[in-house]
């Protein structure tokens, strides 16, 4: 069965426009042991609301962790990371993967969340966000 | 359309949208109740199930938008923490977890709000009902 998590790693990982700025290893479905806040893109399933049933309309969630530099606050770094993934998937025109007998669009946005300076941060760790739900739309060859 | 008519649909329309969002609230506020809801909590001191969240999940209340869109309802919480039981957040330990509630509860009543609105629209004397989906909002002002 298609992944969806898999293929947007995988996809993420190929753009040097994000893995510039966070490194390969730094986009992944789960943040590393002793991970502290830095840079970072997780990608998980947006769980537990798939209102048409989740094959039909998996949700994506993914998170873009920044900490504070000398320069810009944690929030602005972690939108300007949120920014380049969301740039990558959704601005460029739909991101089409083939299957069998269709195709997958990756990503399709259904809404974001960005943070002002004190908002979008984890009540325990700390930690900055921001952050985008996006859908997928699976086509048959039919109706391609 | 005569205004009898009319008024009977109008009254069905509101009492549609009545109906949904108490069911909304009590089915939202249902799966937070103490002893129902989520294990972890995004908390920082020592975890204690008051109902907090549940005692502060509220109905937005009905208002009326326009003709072409009907009115509308919501279920709205103040509680800071609300945010990241629906969305997700890690834990000290790095660990991820989650709680939707909000969004799993209209999935929940959707199939009886569509029943809703077709029972009150025949009792006004109009055949189709409008479409459910667009009576339920939800959201979080935080």
């Amino acid at each position: 069965m298609f992944d969806v998590l898999e293929a947007l790693t995988a996809y993420l990982k190929t753009q040097s426009s994000v893995t510039d700025d966070v490194g390969v290893a730094n986009i992944a479905g789960r943040v590393p042991v002793g991970y502290n806040g830095a840079k970072f893109v997780l990608i998980i399933m947006d769980g537990g609301m798939f209102g048409e049933g989740p094959l039909q309309k998996p949700r994506v969630q993914i998170r873009c962790y920044a900490p504070a530099t000398n320069s810009a606050p944690a929030a602005r770094n972690a939108r300007l990371l949120w920014a380049k993934v969301h740039d990558v998937l959704h601005r460029v025109g739909p991101v089409q993967v083939a299957i069998t007998g269709g195709s997958v669009t990756l990503a399709k946005s259904w809404c974001s969340m960005l943070p002002q300076e004190g908002s979008n941060v984890e009540p325990e760790t700390g930690w900055t966000f921001c952050m985008g739900v996006y859908t997928q739309v699976w086509t048959d060859r039919l109706s391609a | 359309m005569s205004s009898d008519v009319v008024t009977r649909v109008n009254g069905a329309s509101v009492s549609l949208v009545e109906n949904v969002g108490h069911r909304l609230l009590s089915e939202t506020r249902s799966r937070v109740a103490p002893g129902v809801g989520p294990g972890p909590h995004p908390h920082v001191t020592q975890h204690v199930d008051t109902g907090w969240l549940r005692d502060h999940i509220f109905l937005t209340g009905v208002v009326h938008e326009s003709r072409r869109h009907g009115v509308v309802n919501g279920v709205v919480t103040d509680v800071e923490y609300a945010k990241y039981l629906e969305i997700g957040w890690h834990s000290s330990k790095g660990n991820f977890f989650k709680y939707p509630f909000m969004l799993p509860a209209v999935s929940a009543i959707r199939q009886w709000a569509i029943q809703e609105a077709a029972r009150l629209f025949r009792l006004a004397g109009k055949r189709r009902a409008p479409n459910v989906g667009g009576l339920l909002s939800i959201d979080s002002p935080k």
